[in-house]
């Protein structure tokens, strides 16, 4: 007995006891900075913890998703310290390194108080052994084994978080949970490098479904497992304005059409809607990629959103339709003045997009606020398009006529001008429905001017011109010497 | 230096006496039964059946029941565990013959309960062509959670904590088991009927505790005299 008190007391010192001005001054910081989701005592139930999801950790039962000690033991101060200062991508916890060292420090220490777990265990980090550099060979590898050890079970075929499990998935507190989506790999509750990815499926996240793979795989395994997640992610390209480049003949009519390679695309980022009740503080959808062209008559947009799943109104399922709308302003100004970004106001109405899971087509709508949507007439809806959904992704094709015969109504485009864009999106298994939903601010679309022939014949006037001269100097030359 | 270690071994000295808080071996020669029924009360609920809603070709197509709550045709409850929280001293804790095994067939657990004795290994193992996780549900001190893809057959695992451990897969959300991990042999599983039975008991006073994880835990007072056999009877229903 006196043995083990000696290598507690002795661990403990290894672990820096804390002072009790250090604890106070910790407690201090953790009723400014963290008991409004966490709560007071530490159990995830602050005033602001309905509105986040996931939800805020409890800290009670000393259970911590982000560690590098093994499954089902507690986190080192390391951890701790780590998961304060960058936060958790992809949650309400924002990165705390704006907040000088010693205080972070200081409220790990407050932190560990919650739970008795720091007082019998001392954390012991895994080790991580040298990295295996990326390569066709070893993503070819890591691939076979996403199969094989069947990580689609839950995370899907494509990555993007929609494997069959998903509808069981619960947290140890009986709250749903998603699997990530391994596409997006910013949001990575531990961060995306290579060292956290191998961290994750050595330790597992505690708390959730996500398991520790430390008895199944050995290191070349994790790194080559890691290798194909990472390469899974796809790159982001945040910007506030997507450009429509011109394209030769017809527009694509197929999501998949290669010539879509050839626009860039730009993601915008979705939030919740929580300005008008009812409001939605916890959206599934938290971008849409769009990428655009046009021709001198007609323009194409293609929007992707993932989506874990693809639902349509059913009261049994308690589920309502997906649906996705593209908003714009019915006339474009001179001004910077833009219709209210929710739906419009009474003096700039939108003019919008909309598709929904339970409607063929995509239809033109008009609004001037939320609640007054009204669909335009039979013969105004000149919309053409397309949406598929595959694998935890929706793929919308919209094509129309640059100018239309409905102006009152309909935006006409204009080349090189910027012109408002936003996006509203609704996850029908995500109690999203009505205000219920994923929305952006303004962004802009800007149609690049289709390249009119002079640039071709310009160049080719210079090249006749200078072989001309050439040869009319050249034989002067010739004369000269000959003379 | 010299002083550090002087107070720690004073405090391991003061820390001495509570060894006695755990259990102590001895030889049982006068002991009794207590024979328990636990039953319940009113009309049971229907068994509750699981759609198998993923890998019907491993986990088979057709519903299963749940094994959480099982009611006989004479109201028997089965899988109760029933213990002596509080009994101190009494015959030696064994340890099994060959190491206690948890089963994943069928994408159902097998057993569903079993007891164990406290620091067993427990080889857990996965007879089906499919990814499973072994997860502890939150309240326990044990914690882990563990995949077992369909290579991995044998995974194993140290059971240190005397306690209720809850465990289940979030691959198919319906499969759970219990493992009781005991510091002492009076503790026992109900059977079909609902019966169950804890012998060698030395006779004195004692409090018996009955717990299911659909219908919370009670508690009874009993005292065995020598070689006496005790009845005792709960009932217990949803709350």
């Amino acid at each position: 007995m006196g043995v083990a008190v000696a290598t507690a007391t002795l661990a403990q010192e290894q672990r820096g006891a804390s002072s009790p001005e250090d604890l106070e001054a910790g407690k201090q910081v953790y009723t400014r900075k963290c008991a409004q989701c966490h709560g007071d005592d530490g159990q995830g139930t602050g005033p602001a913890a309905n509105e986040v999801f996931p939800r805020p950790r409890d800290f009670t039962r000393g259970i911590y998703k982000i560690r590098s000690t093994p499954s089902g033991t507690v986190p080192t101060d390391g951890d701790l310290f780590r998961s304060i200062t960058n936060g958790l991508p992809g949650t309400s916890m924002p990165a705390w390194g704006v907040l000088p060292e010693r205080d972070r420090r200081q409220v790990v220490q407050h932190i560990k108080i919650f739970s008795q777990k720091f007082k019998e265990e001392i954390p012991t980090p895994i080790t991580i052994p040298p990295e295996v550099p990326s390569s066709a060979e070893s993503i070819a590898r890591g691939q076979e084994l996403y199969r094989d050890a069947e990580c689609w079970q839950c995370h899907g075929d494509a990555g993007r978080g929609d494997g069959p499990s998903l509808p069981d998935l619960k947290d140890d507190w009986g709250h749903p949970i998603w699997p990530a989506d391994l596409t997006q790999c910013w949001n990575f509750r531990g961060g995306s490098t290579q060292q956290d990815i191998f961290r994750a499926f050595m330790t597992g996240l505690s708390g959730t479904p996500m398991p520790s793979f430390a008895d199944i795989f050995e290191p070349q395994q994790a790194w080559d497992l890691t290798n194909y997640v990472r390469s899974l992610c796809r790159d982001r390209n945040v910007d506030i304005f997507v450009r429509a480049v011109p394209a030769e003949g017809e527009l694509p009519t197929d999501v998949n059409d290669p010539r879509w390679a050839n626009a860039p695309a730009i993601d915008f980022p979705l939030v919740g809607q929580i300005i008008q009740e009812p409001r939605q503080f916890t959206p599934s959808i938290n971008a849409v990629t769009v990428r655009a062209m046009h021709t001198a008559g007609d323009i194409a947009l293609l929007l992707s959103w993932d989506d874990r799943t693809h639902s349509k109104a059913n009261p049994e399922a308690r589920t309502s339709d997906d649906a996705f709308v593209v908003q714009w302003p019915v006339r474009l100004t001179e001004g910077p003045e833009k219709p209210y970004f929710l739906y419009g106001d009474t003096s700039r109405p939108v003019y919008l997009w909309r598709w929904t899971a339970n409607a063929e087509g995509i239809s033109e709508l008009n609004a001037t606020g939320f609640g007054t949507e009204s669909p335009q007439r039979q013969e105004s809806q000149n919309l053409k398009g397309t949406v598929v959904y595959d694998h935890g992704q929706y793929k919308m094709l919209v094509r129309r006529t640059i100018t239309t015969d409905d102006k009152d109504n309909d935006l006409q485009f204009e080349a090189a001008k910027f012109i408002p864009i936003a996006f509203s999106a609704w996850d029908g298994s995500n109690d999203e429905t009505g205000n219920k939903r994923a929305i952006s601010a303004w962004y802009f679309l800007y149609l690049e001017p289709t390249p009119s022939r002079a640039r071709l014949i310009y160049p080719g006037i210079a090249v006749v011109a200078i072989a001309a001269a050439e040869l009319f100097f050249g034989r002067q030359g010739r004369r000269r010497r000959s003379a | 230096m010299m002083t550090r270690w002087l107070i720690l071994l004073l405090l391991g000295i003061v820390m001495l006496p509570m060894q006695g808080l755990s259990y102590e071996a001895i030889t049982v020669s006068d002991g009794g039964t207590i024979v328990g029924e636990v039953k319940y009360a009113g009309d049971p609920p229907a068994p509750e059946k699981i759609d198998v809603t993923k890998d019907a070709n491993i986990c088979g197509a057709d519903p299963k029941v749940s094994p959480a709550l099982v009611v006989g045709a004479n109201k028997g409850i089965k899988d109760v565990v029933a213990s002596l929280p509080s009994i101190q001293k009494g015959k030696a804790l064994g340890k099994p013959d060959k190491p206690p095994v948890l089963d994943q067939k069928g994408c159902e657990y097998h057993p569903y309960a079993q007891i164990i004795p406290v620091n067993t290994t427990l080889e857990i193992t996965n007879s089906d062509d499919v990814l499973h996780n072994i997860k502890t549900k939150g309240g326990s001190k044990t914690s882990f959670n563990m995949a077992q893809p369909k290579f991995k057959r044998k995974l194993t695992y140290d059971f240190k904590n005397p306690e209720i451990v809850q465990v289940e897969c979030n691959v198919h959300g319906w499969m759970n088991a219990i493992i009781v991990v005991e510091d002492n042999p009076y503790d026992a599983l109900t059977d079909a009927n609902g019966s169950f039975k804890i012998t060698d008991v030395p006779p004195g006073k004692y409090t018996v505790k009955v717990w299911h994880s659909k219908l919370g835990e009670q508690t009874k007072e009993v005292t065995v005299g020598p070689k006496e056999e005790v009845q005792v009877a709960f009932d217990m229903k949803a709350p």
